[in-house]
């Protein structure tokens, strides 16, 4: 190495860069003794030629002064073209030849000869026809020539770009995800990214939400509402699944389902709030509808109850009117008598009060059960009284159709909570399925019997038992399926309808035959006082 | 006569007692059953009087209890009330032979009409009974053989052709003749015909088996 030979001022001039460059590496330099010179040559060669930047280092004229062996082998020069002292333009024409460098030597290293007579530092990235991409800075140095450095940034590139092209594409997806997302950043919770469903859910473009707060985009209560939500998620830290419904700034109040999260960013410092919503406005919409729609059916079936059960009801309704008509008219020839006997007509019109009294009950009972109120209310009942008042509504049909009705009732109340008309209905449905059962068999053996009895410690159980036919064994399962009946006449809706409102108040109903033949069918309750209660 | 006797099947207490109450404030008796059983318990007190009944019931029901009268000696008339009845069970009631189907609440104009007009049918049935029930001992005066020729007249047969079809004189057959118009205390063929009309004589011989009491 002739380096020795150039100049000590040149070389001091390196020294101060490389003291900046590897002042770890060489701490030694800076009290370096001309003995020592040579040693400290190798060693920098050493140092130099094991960088992973390509180095030169030019004097004022452009000439080089030394370059390490990673230049010589990123633009694929050979060792022996490569000398000290020779000029930049020579280099880059060198370069040319091997394909390593594109523009013209003569002009590009005017140019940069003349920059760094400015003092001023080039930083550049240049990419090569083979792919080659590197950063160049060209830095000067005291008293006139320059250090180049050469980073091979290739790879590095590569994984850039294909960051990017993973950032493109998520935000692809994010962009036409169906579903409103949006991302706030935590610490003055303003909106940092929406996409386009959720721009159309709330009816907001996110020009006007970018940089906003939820008070600059929703109506006052609903900003407030939102702040604190945002506040407890960040407090818990943990992500929030949620269902309620917004008043959404231009598209009305909406029902959501929203999953709130925090998220923070490479640095682990910033953090973000990031929610997904979904839209159920429709869903609940439909839910509704069905819930209507099955409110209407179990009032239909009520309706159609009531018509079998209609002559029942007259002949029950006809006995008090009948007794008073006859009791009233009984009274009036009496009038005529001489004397009166007051203590008859006494007797007569204490009659007649008591009758008008059970011709009210039993419209007051018929009344009750076909009452439109189909709303899914809460009373606390026994559901012994319930049992009783299906057997008062059944009692003359089963007169009527030769069938012995029986109850049995369990000794303390079960107080269950439902709406005792729907509970009614169900043992009504349950009850004239049985006796249609019987309706084949002798008239002699025809029994119907309603219980009620706890089951377990926490439910309570009504079972309704007939000696008829019985379910034949492949429909014990689906028989409370809707349409499916084994009647000729069934419609195949009371059961189905028996178990949706045995379902709405948490029970279960099930069939079973009976040993001895005949079927029963039993639905239990929860009891709303467990039994040590 | 007796004053009728109104027999009333109901099982509702407070029905019986009121209509009970109506039919002995308006003159007749009453006797109360609240079931069909109850008054199948012990013979009915035959005549006069109707039975007024209660169509459902546990255990018999009215109609049941109809078809079991029906194979007894009974001959009250029935009447039918109801709480809710249809066409159906009324004209099966009515074909079974029911006096009247009333729905309650029943007026007492209704009731008693309809109870007088079935103890009016009951009286004209029960003198056509007793007349028949007359008619029927003075033909029972007859002796077997004046009962053939009886037969044999009211049919419009000759003396000759009866005595050819019974094998003896014309001059027997009508000595027979006129033992048989003194018995029946009739003047002319044609009354003898009616008797003989009104106790079923002329219906047996048109090839049925003879019946009557």
């Amino acid at each position: 190495m002739r380096a020795s030979a150039f100049n000590t001022r040149l070389l001091e001039n390196f020294r101060l860069w490389c003291h900046k460059l590897l002042a770890n590496m060489l701490p030694q330099l800076s009290s370096i003794a001309n003995e020592k010179l040579c040693e400290v040559n190798r060693r920098l060669d050493t140092a130099l030629n094991n960088m992973s930047q390509g180095l030169c280092m030019f004097d004022s004229e452009g000439r080089l002064v030394l370059c390490n062996e990673r230049y010589i082998q990123m633009y694929r020069l050979s060792h022996d073209a490569v000398k000290p002292g020779c000029t930049i333009r020579e280099l880059l024409a060198l370069r040319k030849v091997c394909g390593t460098f594109q523009g013209d030597p003569y002009e590009y290293s005017t140019n940069l000869l003349a920059r760094i007579a400015e003092g001023k530092t080039l930083r550049e990235t240049v990419e090569a026809l083979d792919g080659l991409v590197t950063v160049i800075v060209d830095r000067p140095i005291e008293g006139g020539g320059w250090v180049a450095t050469f980073e091979d940034v290739t790879a590095r590139r590569q994984l850039e770009h294909e960051r990017d092209r993973g950032q493109k594409f998520l935000n692809t997806i994010v962009e036409n995800a169906p579903i409103p997302i949006f991302v706030k950043e935590a610490s003055g919770l303003r909106y940092v990214l929406v996409n386009r469903a959720g721009e159309q859910f709330w009816g907001v473009s996110r020009a006007e939400m970018i940089g906003k707060t939820s008070h600059d985009v929703f109506p006052k209560e609903e900003a407030d509402l939102i702040a604190v939500r945002d506040q407890q998620l960040l407090r818990s830290d943990q992500p929030v699944v949620d269902e309620r419904e917004i008043q959404t700034p231009r598209n009305g109040i909406r029902s959501i389902v929203s999953r709130r999260l925090t998220v923070c960013d490479e640095d682990g410092k910033s953090r973000y709030v990031v929610g997904v919503i979904q839209d159920v406005t429709e869903r609940k919409l439909v839910e509704k509808r069905i819930a209507h729609m099955a409110h209407k059916l179990i009032h239909l079936n009520r309706t159609a109850i009531a018509g079998v059960l209609s002559a029942s009801f007259a002949h029950e309704l006809n006995q008090p009117l009948g007794a008073i008509l006859s009791n009233a008219e009984a009274a009036e020839v009496l009038l005529t008598a001489n004397p009166l006997n007051l203590c008859h007509l006494k007797e007569i019109i204490a009659d007649i009060r008591r009758d008008d009294q059970r011709a009210g009950e039993i419209i007051k009972q018929v009344g009750g059960f076909l009452k439109k109120g189909d709303e899914i209310e809460l009373q606390e009942f026994d559901l012994s009284d319930a049992v009783r008042c299906a057997f008062h509504l059944l009692d003359h049909e089963a007169v009527t159709r030769g069938v012995v009705l029986g109850v049995r009732q369990a000794k303390v109340a079960l107080p269950v909570r439902a709406n005792e008309v729907h509970l009614q209905q169900v043992i009504l449905n349950l009850a004239m399925n049985g006796m249609d059962a019987m309706a084949r068999c002798d008239p002699g053996s025809r029994k119907l019997t309603l219980e009620t009895a706890w089951a377990g410690d926490t439910d309570a159980e009504v079972s309704v038992s007939d000696s008829g036919i019985g379910v034949p064994a492949d429909k014990l399962e689906r028989i409370f399926d809707a349409l499916v009946t084994t009647k000729p006449q069934g419609t195949g809706l009371g059961l189905s309808i028996a178990r949706t409102i045995i379902e709405i108040y948490g029970g279960k109903i099930w069939a079973e035959n009976r040993p001895g033949g005949g079927a029963v069918f039993r639905f239990t309750l929860p009891l709303a006082k467990t039994r040590a209660a | 006569m007796t004053s009728p006797v109104i027999h009333i099947v109901d099982d509702d207490v407070s029905f019986r007692t009121a209509v009970a109450r109506l039919l002995q404030a308006s003159g007749y008796e009453v006797a109360l059953y609240e079931s069909a059983r109850q008054l199948l318990e012990k013979p009915l007190d035959l005549e006069p009087g109707c039975l007024l009944l209660d169509v459902r019931m546990p255990g018999l029901s009215g109609p049941e209890l109809q078809a079991r009268l029906a194979n007894t000696e009974n001959t009250l008339p029935i009447i039918f009330l109801t709480g809710h009845g249809d066409i159906r069970m009324s004209v099966r009631a009515i074909k079974a032979g029911a006096e009247d189907f009333l729905s309650k609440p029943v007026s007492r104009k209704t009731l008693i009409e309809a109870i007088q007009r079935a103890l009016v049918r009951q009286e004209e049935a029960r003198e056509r009974n007793l007349r028949l029930g007359s008619l029927r001992a003075l033909v029972a005066t007859l002796t077997p053989r004046e009962s053939e020729v009886f037969a044999l007249i009211v049919r419009g047969k000759l003396n000759k052709q009866i005595a050819h079809e019974l094998g003896t004189s014309e001059r027997t057959i009508k000595a027979h003749r006129h033992a048989v118009m003194q018995k029946l205390k009739v003047a002319s063929l044609a009354e003898a015909v009616s008797i003989a009309e009104r106790i079923g004589i002329l219906a047996v011989a048109s090839g049925d088996e003879p019946g009557g009491t």
